[in-house]
């Protein structure tokens, strides 16, 4: 019996997605076309009221900015090296998302990928 | 100076089986209590691009699909050329229908609308067989 615990204990340690920092809870807009989300190192939430958290932290549109300029020179001025994942609360105004985009292609960064649920 | 090898025997400690068995029953209790299955989350990857606010539309911009969020009242719809739907099936069969995918599609949102619908409108453009389909704010 045993054996069959440590296999179960086994089972959930290997299964349990230890929750990313960056990623606040938020409920996405769910789509139906959609494609497999690739791991970025940026991730810029959005929530309902049109509050941006990175890293955990809230942030102004300004701070937000400043913040991605520096992940870009910190990939030596190269914004296609920096990829971000727009993260936004299905229910937010596009006000929000539109503002961040405008300013993301300012700094140079050209592709986006949007956060969804789906199949 | 003599060792005694039995005393030795004597003090080894031996393993509690029953402690053992109570800490994995509570780190398996821990784990079925914490796990919670989230499903994975996914991405849609539109292009960018910004236009000026009153730029005026070059004539070969009305071949193109250009799918916009407009209010209507207190509501919001999808806008395809002359059609205006909430419905977002008859945005998917209206842009299936669309003859120019090459040139691909380009979504335009109100600043109040939900932001649901420019991620249903992007999604829709890729399900409808635009490679290519870019979201267009106004630049400042």
């Amino acid at each position: 019996m045993i054996d069959i615990v440590f296999l179960l204990i086994i089972f959930f340690i290997t299964v349990t997605q230890i929750t990313k920092v960056n990623q606040e809870k938020l409920p996405l807009p769910n789509v139906t076309f959609n494609e497999e989300q690739t791991v970025t190192k940026i991730i810029v939430n959005v929530r309902e009221n049109g509050d941006i958290v990175v890293d955990g932290k809230g942030k102004s549109l300004a701070q937000t900015i400043y913040y991605l300029g520096q992940q870009i020179e910190l990939k030596g001025n190269d914004p296609t090296q920096v990829r971000v994942t727009l993260r936004s609360d299905f229910r937010a105004k596009a006000a929000t998302a539109k503002s961040l985009i405008r300013e993301m292609k300012s700094l140079g960064l050209f592709a986006i990928q949007i956060g969804v649920e789906g199949k | 100076m003599r060792l005694s090898s039995r005393k030795r025997s004597e003090n080894k400690m031996e393993l509690s089986n029953t402690g053992m068995i109570d800490i994995v029953f509570l780190l398996l209790v821990f784990f079925l209590v914490t796990s919670s299955f989230i499903p994975p989350e996914k991405e849609i990857r539109p292009a960018i691009a910004t236009e000026k606010k009153n730029s005026s539309r070059a004539s070969s911009d009305f071949e193109k699909a250009i799918v916009e969020i407009v209010a209507e009242g207190s509501t919001f719809l999808y806008k395809l050329g002359g059609i205006k739907t909430s419905d977002k099936q008859e945005l998917l069969e209206s842009l299936r229908a669309f003859p120019n995918k090459i040139d691909g599609a380009f979504v335009k949102s109100d600043d109040d609308a939900p932001f649901d619908m420019t991620a249903q409108a992007i999604s829709t453009c890729k399900e409808a067989g635009f490679v290519v389909v870019t979201f267009v704010v106004e630049a400042d």
